[in-house]
């Protein structure tokens, strides 16, 4: 099966530590094995699992047969490295840093306008950057709101702060949260994930 | 802020941590916990200064604890028991 790993920088796991053997040319890299007869197989993602497992190196991976689902992952004893996805780097990570933190924006204009606060509302779904984002939090965090109201919000300005120092692992889970915060529905986290998944694979040419 | 099944807090985070070192954790439950650890810094620090503490304890012998070290220690758990 045809999956992707995301991994930190030089293709290292980011939870085990362990070094994948690169690809060569046109060679895939060499087998890396989970331990016989341990439980715990190697995990790699379908394009819908991309969002839970952001890093800084994004792969496409070969996990042998039989590969078995579990949530938001794919389970096989064995993987190779194919290839990696040059298209996710510095820019790709700023701009779905960027969209997920106005995606938040978006959840406490939500919020605001439930609030009959329409002017505010407009002024946080309008941003672009996430300076405009930070701005907007500012101006209405001062005024009288509702705790819920307060708590995206709150979810936005965060979005904001770790957007600005580039955080792309963190900044996807705060606006599944938010959304979920905004629609008091669990099921909101994994609709706010489906739509990051779509953005990951539109922009990374991922086949989904 | 609202519960989502399947997502630890930093809390259940730091109880599971031994666990996770250890090799304890049953496979649907470690998915859950580096799925935490994918997006959150702190409980990552956290893990990593554990691992360290485990790795540094584990070299340490009890003739390496200078006595005034030792009695400081001892007395701070007598006293810490009797609380």
């Amino acid at each position: 099966m045809i999956a992707y790993k995301f991994l930190a920088p030089g293709a290292v796991s980011p939870f085990s530590g362990v070094a994948w053997p690169p690809p060569s040319g046109t060679s895939p890299g060499a087998w890396v094995a989970a331990s016989p007869g341990q439980e715990l197989w190697i995990h790699g993602c379908r394009p819908a699992d991309l969002p839970y497992w952001i890093d800084a190196e994004l792969w496409r991976v070969e996990l042998s047969d039989p590969a078995r689902p579990v949530r938001h992952e794919v389970q096989a004893e064995r993987a190779r490295l194919l290839g990696r996805l040059e298209a996710w780097g510095l820019a790709s990570r700023r701009e779905f840093t960027l969209h997920c933190a106005l995606r938040t924006a978006g959840y406490a204009a939500e919020a605001l306008r439930k609030e009959g606060l329409d002017s505010e509302a407009r002024t946080l779904s309008s941003c672009e950057t996430v300076g405009d984002v930070a701005a907007a939090v500012d101006a209405v965090k001062s005024r009288s709101l509702p705790d819920r109201c307060r708590q995206v919000l709150g979810y936005c300005g965060d979005a904001a702060i770790w957007s600005g120092i580039g955080d792309a692992r963190c900044v996807p889970y705060i606006a599944s949260i938010a959304a979920a915060d905004l629609r008091q529905d669990p099921a909101a986290t994994e609709e706010e994930r489906d739509w990051q998944a779509r953005w990951l694979c539109q922009r990374l040419d991922i086949p989904s | 802020m609202i519960h989502v099944p399947g997502e630890l807090t930093c809390k259940e985070m730091v109880e599971l941590m031994n666990d996770y070192l250890e090799g304890r954790l049953a496979p649907a439950e470690l998915s859950d916990f580096e799925r935490h650890l994918a997006y959150c810094d702190g409980c990552e620090d956290y893990l990593r200064q554990l691992r360290q503490l485990k790795a540094a304890a584990t070299r340490l012998r009890e003739e390496d604890i200078p006595e005034r070290t030792r009695n400081v220690l001892l007395d701070a758990f007598r006293k810490w028991k009797r609380r």
